[in-house]
């Protein structure tokens, strides 16, 4: 997750009501808002069909099991804009900004940059 | 009735906008604005009312006091005549809608000056519908003499969420069909595009159509947008979108079970065998990528080539796909224009960036156009890769823009599992000139529509939805009206005795 993305987050997260609902991220596909993370409540992952891809800063990110089957290869970082039009309910969007994927650049896995996505066992 | 709607104004060709609730045009309870913005050089277009939860509170309710005040005992023919004058008015302003949807999303002209006309089609095609709604007679199956009728009724206020791709016709998809089965509408257009669709409010107001029959929220997803799915008093939503909202949106929908479809995204395979010509292959398959700089979710961007064609429709399709001029939209002779917005072009350059690590070929396009006068805008070259494998994420996932992948298929069961091999499953296309094969691999393909030899055939009259991860139910002709009704049985006893069990 880039420095961005973070500062995102944490309005997100000082918005939240104390002890309000856990986030996820779940990774959505298709039409005009696909391709996106979408940043929603823990209680809107399916338990047992979504799978987990891994962790940024904290928040599980999850994806439906055919898509992942793709996704697992792909290496990359979740980041921010700051345009807040989109099509999804992606809740940050209420925040001032919005998640989007960035592709990492082919070098190595960079140690800088800790929420990068792997594939959980 | 409507007639409170205020003509809308334009300073310094910045056009403002109010939400449309219960027959007025109105701020926003909160009074926040958002920009609209073209993206053809990033000028703000218009600054629009920004509904939220409270905003879209106050239009379910109009929605459901014009349901049960007006609207649901209107008689069909007087629903009709509205449909009818709310078409020509479409039909009327088709030059100046048109001019707004291409400043609002970069459609180009050419096409977007059409749409006031498509969806005037729309409203006609619905008004027709409107006076050919109803239930059946039956007989019981017991003995005796009983009368039995269904009464095919509206189901109450249907909320419509749209996406920025085709504005105008995706809110007269949301809107003709739910208003001639009687229901009334509260429609939340994408917040990229929300002109014509308050537009079309406006018209709807000229026509006469009764105050809150229709109301229009602009305004973003997790508030607006949920605040209508969630919300209590909507019996349906019919949503076209992403996946994952579209899930979401089936979640809230538990609270008070109200029914939802969802058209959501498409990877449709465009099956081309190599009995065909190949100037009319290669006009198809350009038409299929490239309309609308392919942010069109049925967009034909897996193109499955015979093998003993491949080469010379990739040499081809690389040719024509050089030759298609990239401009500004507002020019006719422009055929493909900018994306969307920032972020639509940041996926497509994620892509093509995707598609080299993958191993598939780069044959053309790849970047931005070297035009200066393109260099604010949104814009994308056509971009074509070949040697493309179904299991890369290129040839898996919807790119929504102007990017081909093509494949090699061996014979008629290769095509198949290569076409049928996706999450989704919106549309799918086969040109051949052989009749047998073509009907055959209509039945085979996983798609809501199945195009022979043409593409982008989608008509007020026809059902257009998906298989898969593309969504359930489906818009347009007939079986919509399912969907916008609901049954109620009658039973009537005819019989001149009564049956008096607990004498």
């Amino acid at each position: 997750m880039t420095p961005r993305a973070r500062r995102l987050l944490a309005r997100v997260r000082a918005a939240a009501a104390d002890g309000g609902e856990p986030f996820a991220f779940i990774i959505s596909g298709g039409c005009c808002g696909g391709t996106n993370p979408v940043l929603c409540h823990r209680a809107n992952i399916i338990d047992g069909f979504d799978v987990q891809l891994g962790e940024a800063d904290g928040i599980a990110v999850y994806a439906h099991p055919d898509h992942a089957r793709y996704l697992v290869t792909d290496r990359f970082v979740i980041d921010a804009l700051d345009d807040v039009r989109s099509d999804t309910f992606s809740l940050e969007i209420a925040h001032g900004g919005r998640f989007v994927l960035r592709e990492l650049p082919d070098s190595p896995r960079n140690s800088a940059t800790p929420a990068v996505l792997s594939r959980t066992p | 009735m409507a007639g409170t709607a205020q003509p809308i104004g334009a300073e310094n060709g910045v056009r403002r906008y109010q939400l449309f609730i219960n027959g007025k045009f109105t701020d926003s309870r909160s009074g926040k604005t958002f920009e609209s913005i073209s993206p053809h050089d990033r000028s703000v277009v218009a600054v629009v009312a920004e509904g939220d939860k409270t905003d879209i509170d106050a239009a379910v309710s109009a929605a459901r006091g014009a349901y049960e005040g007006v609207w649901s005992t209107t008689p069909p023919g007087e629903r009709a005549k509205l449909l009818l004058k709310i078409a020509d008015l479409l039909e009327a302003n088709s030059a100046e809608l048109g001019r707004l949807e291409t400043l609002d999303m970069g459609m180009p002209m050419v096409m977007s000056s059409a749409m006031g006309a498509v969806s005037a089609d729309v409203f006609r095609y619905w008004a027709g519908m409107a006076t050919k709604i109803h239930g059946l007679t039956g007989e019981p199956m017991r003995p005796g003499d009983y009368l039995g009728y269904t009464l095919r009724e509206p189901l109450g206020v249907v909320g419509g969420i749209t996406p920025w791709n085709g504005p105008l016709i995706m809110a007269a998809w949301k809107t003709a069909p739910a208003l001639a089965c009687g229901n009334t509408v509260v429609l939340k257009p994408a917040e990229h595009t929300p002109m014509t669709s308050l537009e079309l409010a406006r018209l709807t107001a000229e026509a006469g159509l009764p105050e809150g029959v229709l109301n229009v929220v602009p305004g973003f997803g997790p508030t607006a947008g949920a605040a209508l799915a969630s919300h209590p008093g909507v019996d349906k939503i019919a949503f076209t979108g992403e996946y994952v909202t579209g899930r979401l949106i089936v979640q809230m929908s538990a609270s008070n079970l109200k029914t939802v479809t969802l058209e959501l995204g498409g990877k449709s395979p465009h099956i081309i065998f190599d009995d065909v010509d190949l100037e009319a292959a290669v006009a198809t398959a350009l038409f299929g990528l490239y309309m609308n700089s392919g942010q069109i979710c049925s967009a034909g961007t897996r193109i499955l080539v015979q093998e003993g064609l491949y080469d010379r429709f990739v040499e081809r399709f690389v040719e024509r796909s050089q030759q298609v001029k990239v401009g500004d939209p507002m020019d006719f002779a422009t055929r493909m224009g900018p994306l969307v917005s920032e972020e639509q072009l940041g996926k497509v350059q994620r892509y093509v960036e995707i598609g080299k690590k993958e191993g598939a070929r780069l044959r053309c396009g790849g970047g931005q156009p070297k035009d200066p006068t393109l260099a604010r805008g949104f814009y994308h070259e056509p971009t074509v890769f070949t040697e493309v494998d179904n299991k890369m994420q290129i040839a898996q996932e919807e790119i929504f823009g102007p990017v081909a992948s093509v494949l090699r298929f061996h014979d008629e069961d290769d095509a198949v599992r290569i076409g049928n091999d996706v999450i989704y499953g919106l549309a799918a296309g086969v040109q051949t000139k052989d009749l047998k094969r073509a009907h055959r691999l209509a039945k085979r393909l996983q798609a809501g529509t199945v195009w022979i030899n043409t593409w982008h055939m989608i008509e007020p009259n026809s059902p257009f939805g998906g298989y898969k991860l593309s969504g359930y139910g489906r818009e347009n002709g007939v079986a919509m009206v399912e969907h916008l009704t609901r049954l109620k049985q009658v039973w009537v006893d005819l019989n001149d005795f009564t049956m008096d069990l607990f004498a």
